[in-house]
């Protein structure tokens, strides 16, 4: 649907609620950066929808938390249960990831003792990389260059700021996830791209705003 | 930052509310929100064309902050 510049400015009730279609949404939010009045009136009508909020919120008895911690004590955890799963998790978490994922914490240990302490499955690659800031990663990819488990030593950060993980292609980079441990978990990562770590502000950000501390390429 | 114009455009959707459109504004919010519904689905189900949908959402959340007593 194409729609005239006034015709944006009444979608901003909707949009604040999250009511809009698919399209409309990306239509108005390439317009909202252009359009003042409509920025300001946005930010105004969400608070409001956060009152909606509030207005239907009721606040559990007091002894809620409590019995539900106290379940918590006694319940056991649910077996897994493999055939009901979800195809895209059981494809991310298959066999060889599992396996990656053992191989991986080895792979820290080895890398604290600079001596690697297992051999690597027939295949598959392991390439250890310096950071500029102390420290390593290292980068363990199965052959088909699909999954990848990246493993890192490095130095803590400051409050307020984290290790993001990127894959770096010739399209750019795309956010692979926060290393808040020491292992991370990669899914597509294409031969002749690389993957890199840099500091952002907690929470994250869509592209890369510092210098990679480390990039490391994927073998072909 | 263009604040008396901003407050203009408000002042001028809101001061035209009659009775049925403070319903048409709750009934939208309240399908829109409560309901999940995106407005091209909430129009049908209270009859309403499109642009009257998000006209009244907007009325609507515009004025809230104004009718502390109205229980949604």
């Amino acid at each position: 649907m194409k729609l005239a510049r006034d015709e944006m400015h009444v979608l901003t009730g909707s949009y604040a609620l999250d009511a809009l279609g698919p399209r409309e949404m990306e239509a108005f939010e390439r317009h909202l950066p252009y359009c003042e009045p409509c920025e300001a009136e946005v930010r105004g009508l969400r608070e409001t929808a956060t009152r909606l909020a509030l207005a239907k919120a009721r606040r559990p008895p007091a002894r809620m938390q409590q019995r539900v911690l106290a379940a918590t004590y006694r319940t056991r955890q649910l077996p897994p249960l493999p055939s009901q799963r979800p195809a895209e998790v059981r494809r991310r978490w298959s066999g060889p990831v599992l396996a990656l994922a053992a191989a991986s914490v080895a792979a820290v240990l080895a890398v604290g003792m600079t001596r690697l302490a297992t051999q690597p499955r027939p295949g598959v690659s392991v390439q250890t990389a310096r950071t500029s800031v102390g420290g390593a990663v290292t980068l363990i990819v199965t052959p088909s260059r699909q999954d990848a488990v990246l493993t890192a030593r490095l130095p803590s950060l400051p409050d307020g700021r984290i290790y993001q993980v990127w894959v770096i292609g010739p399209a750019g980079a795309r956010s692979a996830g926060f290393l808040s441990g020491t292992v991370l978990a990669l899914s597509g990562v294409p031969a002749g791209e690389r993957v890199g770590v840099t500091v952002e502000p907690a929470g994250g950000t869509l592209q890369p705003t510092t210098t990679p501390i480390v990039l490391v390429p994927v073998p072909a | 930052m263009n604040r008396p114009e901003i407050r203009q455009w408000r002042a001028e959707s809101v001061d035209t509310d009659s009775g049925e459109d403070l319903d048409l504004q709750r009934e939208s919010i309240r399908l829109a929100y409560y309901g999940g519904h995106t407005y091209p689905q909430v129009a049908p189900l209270l009859g309403a064309a499109l642009g009257t949908v998000t006209a009244r959402i907007r009325e609507g959340l515009i004025r809230m902050p104004d009718c502390t007593e109205v229980t949604w």
